[in-house]
């Protein structure tokens, strides 16, 4: 009974590991079928052999049936494509898609309920009739190894002359292998064959990963985030020790110890966020296949160009990261790109080009996405803007290009402007922005009319820590994120005005509008004089947060405030420091909306979507 | 009916009222702490504590049940609690004892009790001569109420 139990538990371990092996490898596939339907690459070719083999083994020792045979199809026809005896024209492509999208709901059907069920049998004989008909005569494959020869001159052990030598000795001891000769003829030592031969055996091979459960990883970040508010106490004791006195050895002591533990938790926390970093191919990877058949459901035709795909995030971030880059994208093939005809009329070039591209900036991932499509109509952005009533003719003229090219980020404006299709950008570009800014990142767009639209994307490494500058208002400290300061201005006479009520700084002949911590948040009213202005940049836009005074740099480990006190205004989180104490942190673009509150359009919308809401 | 089933609640007072809630959604009780104030929180959210590197909002009950606004002082205790794996803390004035009393000795609450609105309130303890009241501390920190204040935010 037990040992059955058991061998049933091992069964189902078996199981999960092939479900997780399996997905993977088939969006690996997909991905690599829609790039060898573009341009032939051998070595993608022999990929999608490699895993729809690996597939198919494991299919059948599990004794999935109907999975293991369309495997086996699928194989067959990807044979021909490996010997060269078939091109994957967008004919073959279509049918191997179509048969890896429905392995796919297979192996989806067996991690829910244990079974596939859907049909093959129409995907079968698809194939089926493909291996007959497409059949051609080619030359055998080619052998894939190096031989052992050209490795050890590669390693520059032996030289060309002499493998030469060898390879005559050899046809007359045909017995021998070449690597036998080359010890015997004292050309390389015995280690450095054995060590070749290793080499030649591996390679090819992917590089060397491992799978860890991301609740584990989670937990190794928790405990790092507690060793940093550890090492922020120790800081502050040290600190405390130098004031308060003490024999000079403990100071010492103490100094010494500090500066271990905090070099030694940088490190750590810096190697910790390293292994939770994912490369945003990941994303990426659903793009190329998105696209493909984007173009062909609107009639499209769009050169995708991907780069950057190594550019690691933390893993958090890839998973919240995928919906927000699928509207994108989405958005661009639909709304952006012309038909061909179109373009050709414009003057433009018959395909439209839809690039993305991610790369690293300081502590930042950027990912840019670019179309030549037919841009964004910033009068009819506007025009939406007034007739809703969001906001009046002189706030509409204030408006620099790029913050007027921003309002197509404003709630509820898309929605209409896809109704009436005035302009380019479709629905829920506001869901987009509100996703990015809620992983701390930021969205902005920029845009020549009839020519080409870009959408900027970004975003921290690392959602768990990140430095902040705190500051105070009144009793309270907060932390505003050090991503989007840009500057420290001390308030002196002379450089605050007031415009319509407003109160404004002036800086260096610019206007920067103000919002006064004291006032969003607190309860009190009373003024107090003085205090610093610090400017933040948040996308387009810049503004100068009004604060008391300035208490430094601070590395925080964000906490979230929890599901009772989730949607506070103008708060993301909260961290602890080193005294223990609870600060809030800001969220920048949400406390701006708030202050923003006599501005009718964020107030009246905010009401009109609460209804719809209930 | 009848079966005797023995209950065990925790006791504590505001003001001369004495309340009780089931020993088991307690998880700690914690003498009065250093609490960050929340702006933009619903009133009776007197902010956040740190408890061991996890931050938990704390409710001031007097605030929540409409009892009048008392200084802190060193029998102030913050009770905290979990209700479907949330956890948070709320304020109070003193707390007592753990009593265990048969869950039959349990009466439904009357329609107003303390000035309390009895919706709050899961039922009536006697016990000798002493009446406690059982908190319903799901409805105390329930959403209707959240979605109230959102509400009227909005329509401001």
């Amino acid at each position: 009974m037990d040992d059955q139990a058991l061998q049933k538990d091992e069964m189902q371990e078996i199981i999960d590991e092939f479900i997780v092996e399996s997905s993977e490898l088939m969006d690996n596939v997909i991905q690599d079928i829609v790039a060898i339907e573009q341009s032939q690459d051998e070595e993608k070719v022999n990929g999608i052999f490699r895993a729809v083999h690996t597939i198919k083994g494991t299919a059948s020792f599990l004794g999935f049936n109907v999975l293991t045979a369309l495997a086996h199809k699928g194989e067959d026809l990807l044979g021909l494509v490996r010997k060269g005896e078939m091109k994957t024209d967008q004919e073959v492509a279509d049918v191997l898609l179509e048969a890896f999208d429905l392995m796919k709901l297979m192996i989806e059907d067996i991690r829910t309920g244990g079974v596939e069920n859907h049909d093959a049998s129409s995907v079968i004989e698809k194939l089926a009739g493909f291996l007959v008909s497409k059949k051609k005569n080619a030359e055998p494959p080619q052998e894939e190894k190096k031989k052992i020869g050209e490795m050890l001159i590669e390693e520059k052990i032996i030289t060309k002359g002499e493998l030469e030598d060898v390879l005559k000795k050899q046809e007359t001891e045909t017995d021998k292998m070449v690597g036998e000769i080359v010890v015997e003829e004292k050309l390389a030592t015995e280690g450095q064959v054995k060590n070749t031969l290793i080499k030649q055996k591996t390679a090819g091979k992917e590089e060397q990963s491992i799978r860890i459960d991301v609740k584990k990883l989670d937990e190794l970040m928790n405990l790092v985030g507690e060793l940093v508010l550890g090492k922020n106490r120790l800081i502050l004791v040290n600190s405390l020790a130098k004031k308060e006195g003490g024999g000079e050895s403990v100071l010492d002591n103490l100094a010494d110890v500090t500066s271990y533990v905090e070099g030694i938790t940088n490190e750590l926390q810096l190697s910790v966020m390293r292994a939770r970093l994912v490369p945003i191919g990941k994303v990426f990877s659903k793009i190329p296949r998105m696209v493909r058949d984007l173009c062909g459901e609107f009639k499209k035709d769009i050169e995708l160009k991907v780069e950057g795909e190594e550019t690691e995030l933390d893993r958090s971030l890839i998973e919240a990261l995928t919906d927000p880059m699928i509207h994108i994208v989405r958005n661009s093939v639909d709304h952006g790109v012309e038909v061909p005809a179109e373009r050709e009329k414009k003057g433009k070039n018959r395909k439209g080009l839809l690039s993305i591209k991610a790369y690293n900036e300081g502590n930042h991932v950027i990912i840019d996405i670019f179309d030549d499509g037919k841009g964004i109509n910033l009068q009819a952005v506007k025009d939406k803007v007034k007739e809703k009533g969001l906001m009046s003719e002189a706030e509409l003229a204030s408006l620099s290009t790029k913050e007027a090219m921003n309002l197509v980020f404003i709630p509820g404006l898309s929605t209409a402007q896809k109704v009436s299709s005035v302009s380019g950008r479709g629905v829920g570009m506001d869901v987009v922005k509100t996703n990015i800014e809620k992983m701390n990142g930021q969205a902005y767009i920029d845009s020549e009319e009839g020519q080409w639209t870009k959408l900027t994307i970004k975003l921290p490494l690392t959602l768990a820590i990140m430095r902040a500058l705190i500051v105070k208002s009144e009793d309270e400290l907060f932390a505003i994120p050090l991503n989007m300061v840009t500057e420290l201005v001390k308030l002196k006479e002379g450089l605050l005005k007031t415009v319509d009520k407003n109160e404004v700084l002036v800086l260096r002949n610019t206007v920067i509008p103000l919002m006064d911590l004291q006032k969003t948040f607190s309860r009190k009213t009373e003024e107090k004089q003085g205090g610093y202005v610090v400017i933040c940049n948040i996308g387009e836009k810049v503004v100068g947060i009004k604060v008391h005074s300035v208490v430094g740099q601070e590395e925080v480990v964000i906490k979230p405030l929890g599901e009772f006190l989730k949607n506070i205004k103008g708060i993301s989180g909260a961290t602890i420091r080193g005294d223990g104490k609870v600060i809030l942190i800001l969220d920048i673009p949400s406390v701006i909306l708030h202050h923003n509150n006599q501005k009718k359009a964020y107030s009246h919308l905010r009401a009109v979507s609460a209804s719809a809401m209930n | 009916m009848g079966d005797g089933k023995i209950l065990q609640l925790v006791t504590f007072k505001l003001g001369s009222e004495e309340f009780a809630v089931d020993i088991l959604k307690v998880q700690e009780i914690n003498k009065m702490m250093n609490i960050t104030k929340i702006p933009n929180a619903p009133a009776f959210i007197e902010g956040v504590i740190n408890l061991r590197g996890k931050i938990i909002p704390i409710v001031d009950l007097r605030k929540r049940l409409g009892f009048k606004d008392q200084d802190y002082d060193k029998s102030t205790r913050i009770i905290v609690v979990e209700l479907d794996g949330l956890v948070l803390g709320f304020i109070v004035d003193s707390v007592s004892e753990v009593l265990r009393i048969p869950e039959n000795t349990i009466e439904p609450p009357p329609t107003m009790i303390a000035g309390i609105e009895s919706e709050y309130i899961e039922g009536i303890g006697k016990v000798d001569d002493r009446l406690l009241i059982l908190l319903e501390l799901k409805k105390i920190f329930s959403s209707p109420e959240r979605k109230d204040i959102e509400n009227i935010e909005a329509n401001n």
